[in-house]
């Protein structure tokens, strides 16, 4: 079991889904800066409907982002020579 | 180190990786140099404060937030032209898309630092986070640019996986990165339709982006109420400002490189033709947008607007506005409208000329309307100080040194689609030509 847990962080998937995290993380930490700045805007009673859209819009953009990128990524590792072969 | 075995048809797009000449290194130290002087002097502006610069409490802002505009609009270069091409299916695309969108991750990473320059106190950009106000249009700008980065820098990544494979199949010093970053690309038709799809959604994806990017750029001006600011073509306006500077740089950027790495095989006058005349187009549009922002201030003949309309065209900025004319409008028109100086020496002197005249075009939209704003102030007075230009040659300096280790990293020019276009643009070419002209012998009867 520790065998298998050491070859897999030793791998260089464990890095590649590092990389690909950061990109989750980015989309992850501008909606939650997104929410606050819009919870920030009603506490101190600023014109919203701007903030909104933009917040709206700002998080859909970000996750599709992270979306295509995870799409790509795991679309190449199955379509490898290897993953056909098996 | 390279293979022998492996001698591509294409080997000299390889060569910039594993050859380095004396001029790489000369350039490199130099150009180290001046950006770790730019540090230098940005370490003792944080230590001395914002009174180590020109700027004072009425022109507030200068050279940072000019040269952020500058850089932001220089990264409209890439990923929109290399979306609108690609999307227009544009054959002699192929060898500049790379080019253009190496660009874009550059400047942007350079010119979203000039803020937080400008700040004086960067710590305070926490403040941001915590307590920032949506509604103003700094905060969108902070939205726009970061996801304008992210869908730019995953839209050099994608097209250039299939090359990324192409290295690791070779070999050499980083090897162990290119197998990580081509995610096990081996060219399989799966793969191959998975990557064109994105690669699609992408290129639709980014090109409202982009213009977003610019035109809340221009917001931060507008949405005020300062003389020469509040204006409602500034988005367009800066749109098409940042699409014109944005071409001068590939242009300069393609010349550079063709000579340095012997690219002429590549990028033939044929690709300068089209961008010298892509070049003169954005040339006339920008001419039209400056002609009918200033005209209509003209004739509204509104005291505190024509107080800056004046100082710009006959008061103390007038060396500025009129040298941005010739470089953005008079120059372009000569040269590029006529057959015998439409050359590659013509060209490389328009966009020159053509990326000082956009910088100085910033600086004009910056400075004045602050030095002369609304309230009864007397006139401000900006003169830049030394961190301040030692910074902007920094920021020059980045880019260029950002320019050079891509090239050490990465082809510059993409190989897969150089390999793609000579197997099938013909083919698909004359298909299309077929589907768009009328068959022979349709008369009708």
């Amino acid at each position: 079991m520790f065998s298998k847990i050491k070859s897999f962080f030793g791998k260089i998937i464990f890095i590649q889904i590092i990389l690909l995290s950061f990109l989750w993380m980015l989309a992850s930490g501008m909606t939650l800066l997104l929410i606050n700045l819009v919870n920030v805007s009603y506490e101190v009673n600023d014109h919203q409907s701007a903030s909104i859209a933009i917040s709206i819009l700002g998080i859909i953009v970000f996750w599709v982002l992270a979306g295509i990128l995870t799409y790509v990524l795991v679309g190449l590792y199955r379509g490898r020579k290897k993953e056909i072969e098996i | 180190m390279n293979n022998p075995q492996n001698i591509d048809e294409d080997e000299v797009l390889f060569n910039p990786i594993y050859h380095s000449g004396k001029g790489f290194y000369i350039l490199g130290g130099a150009m180290l140099t001046v950006l770790l002087f730019g540090v230098g002097m940005y370490i003792r502006q944080l230590i001395f404060g914002l009174g180590e610069t020109g700027m004072d409490g009425t022109v507030s802002w200068g050279f940072y937030i000019i040269s952020f505009v500058f850089f932001i609009g220089i990264s409209h270069a890439g990923t929109l032209i290399s979306a609108i091409l690609r999307l227009s299916k544009a054959e002699w695309r192929r060898p500049i898309t790379r080019m253009a969108e190496v660009i874009t991750g550059i400047v942007l990473m350079i010119g979203g630092l000039h803020p937080i320059i400008d700040l004086g106190r960067p710590d305070r950009i926490l403040h941001i986070f915590q307590r920032g106000r949506l509604q103003s249009p700094l905060l969108w700008d902070m939205t726009s640019i970061t996801a304008y980065f992210t869908a730019s820098t995953i839209y050099l990544y994608l097209p250039l996986i299939p090359d990324i494979a192409l290295l690791r199949d070779r070999g050499g010093r980083f090897h162990k990165l290119y197998k990580i970053l081509s995610w096990g690309y081996d060219g399989t038709e799966k793969q191959k339709h998975v990557l064109e799809k994105a690669i699609n959604i992408l290129m639709v994806m980014v090109i409202p982006i982009a213009i977003s990017v610019h035109t809340v750029i221009s917001w931060i001006f507008s949405m005020t109420l300062q003389p020469g600011w509040h204006s409602t073509i500034f988005g367009p306006y800066f749109v098409v400002g940042a699409i014109f500077s944005g071409i001068a740089a590939l242009i300069i950027v393609m010349i550079v490189f063709r000579k340095a790495y012997h690219f002429e095989d590549y990028l033939k006058d044929i690709h300068f033709n089209y961008l010298g005349t892509l070049l003169l187009v954005m040339s006339l549009l920008w001419f039209y947008f400056t002609f009918a922002e200033y005209l209509t201030t003209f004739y509204g003949h509104e005291p505190t607007e024509m107080r800056v309309f004046l100082y710009k065209i006959i008061g103390t900025y007038s060396p500025f506005f009129w040298i941005m004319v010739v470089c953005n409008f008079v120059l372009p028109v000569i040269i590029l409208s006529n057959k015998k100086t439409k050359t590659i020496t013509g060209l490389l002197i328009t966009s020159i000329a053509v990326t000082i005249g956009m910088w100085l075009e910033r600086l004009i939209v910056v400075v004045p309307s602050l030095a002369n704003p609304r309230l009864p102030f007397p006139t401000g007075i900006y003169i830049p100080s030394f961190t301040e230009i030692s910074l902007l040659a920094a920021a020059t300096a980045a880019f260029i040194l950002g320019f050079m280790a891509f090239s050490k990293l990465f082809p510059l020019i993409s190989i897969w689609e150089i390999k793609e276009g000579r197997e099938e643009s013909v083919r698909i070419v004359s298909d299309r030509l077929n589907q768009y002209l009328p068959s022979k012998g349709h008369i009708k009867k």
